[in-house]
């Protein structure tokens, strides 16, 4: 994938780190952790195959959908950690 | 429409010949046309005889089609490694719209007997065609729900959506759809008037959820937007007027 200025180039950490952080793109998210699916599913949050998920961060879509930001970071570890 | 130098490298994005070998992809481009095309430029015209299989290298081309009460419609925007005018070649018939180039663009093409005899000899390319155009049934089932059921709110929203999908662009203060775009593309690509558009995105831009150029559209608030076009609880909007 081509980065074009001013796009966001995908955080640094993403190949390591084991669990998602407010600051990763929710497409990322997404791809990388799909057992994280039906959390946003179980929130109303229409993130997954939006087309908006490669622009947005985790921190974002909380604010947007009025979540606290943590709170579903803590789900979504969970939700990870269940899988594996 | 100066002919190029083919390249092998300029084909590698194109979902036509994925999964190819490079010995493949080299006779590939010795049968391609490489041009450029200037702005402004009719590549094929609607009702012409399909005789040439194109695909866009860089640059992007507007499909417009223009109805007997001469009422225009955007099918579809080309962007780079996409192809377009192959399904017509294809039906053996002739183009079902106008191909216009944008921006200035690079372009290659093939004779439709070529195209022919690179599939029987690489079945690969006519199983990736099978999947291309059966994504572009999907979209365009997707749009026709769209005009038949949904407010013109709605299919503004999701017209805008699909641009994002295709050339957003992430910026400072938002998500930009990176081409020249006017509010009279985006009543053609929804079916409905200048009018009704713009009165749409002035009420956008009165809530701060996009905000337009005369010829640039860039999302402010993404999110909002997704619910419109969605239908989700509308976010609160502490900041509206």
């Amino acid at each position: 994938m081509r980065y074009g200025a001013g796009m966001i180039a995908p955080p640094s950490h993403r190949a390591t780190a084991a669990l998602p952080s407010s600051s990763d793109l929710v497409e990322d998210v997404l791809e990388r952790w799909p057992s994280t699916i039906p959390v946003f599913l179980k929130h109303r949050m229409a993130c997954p195959g939006c087309p908006m998920a490669r622009f947005q961060t985790i921190a974002e879509v909380a604010d947007d959908y009025g979540l606290d930001a943590d709170a579903l970071l803590g789900e979504f570890a969970q939700a990870i950690a269940a899988e594996e | 429409m100066t002919p190029l130098a083919p390249d092998p490298a300029s084909l590698r994005g194109l979902r036509l010949f994925s999964g190819l070998d490079a010995a493949a992809l080299a006779e590939i481009v010795r049968s391609a046309h490489t041009r450029r095309i200037g702005k402004g430029t009719t590549i094929f015209s609607q009702g012409d005889r399909a005789a040439l299989c194109h695909a866009l290298i860089d640059g992007r081309v507007k499909i417009v089609q223009t109805g007997a009460d001469g009422q225009q419609l955007v099918v579809r925007y080309i962007g780079a490694g996409e192809m377009f005018g192959t399904a017509a070649v294809f039906s053996g018939g002739i183009y079902p719209a106008d191909a216009l180039a944008m921006v200035d663009c690079v372009g290659v093409h093939w004779t439709a007997a070529t195209m022919g005899e690179l599939m029987e000899r690489y079945p690969r390319i006519a199983l990736n065609a099978l999947d291309i155009v059966g994504r572009r049934l999907q979209e365009v089932q997707t749009r026709l729900r769209e005009l038949s059921t949904e407010r013109v709110e709605r299919r503004v929203a999701h017209a805008l959506l699909r641009l994002v999908r295709q050339a957003g662009r992430r910026v400072g203060n938002g998500v930009e759809i990176d081409f020249p775009l006017s509010r009279q593309d985006i009543a053609e690509m929804t079916g409905t008037t200048l009018h009704t558009v713009s009165r749409i995105l002035s009420g956008w831009e009165g809530q701060g959820i996009v905000e337009g150029g005369r010829q640039q559209v860039t999302i402010r608030q993404p999110h909002a937007l997704v619910a419109i076009a969605e239908d989700l609880p509308r976010p609160e909007t502490p900041e509206e007027k």
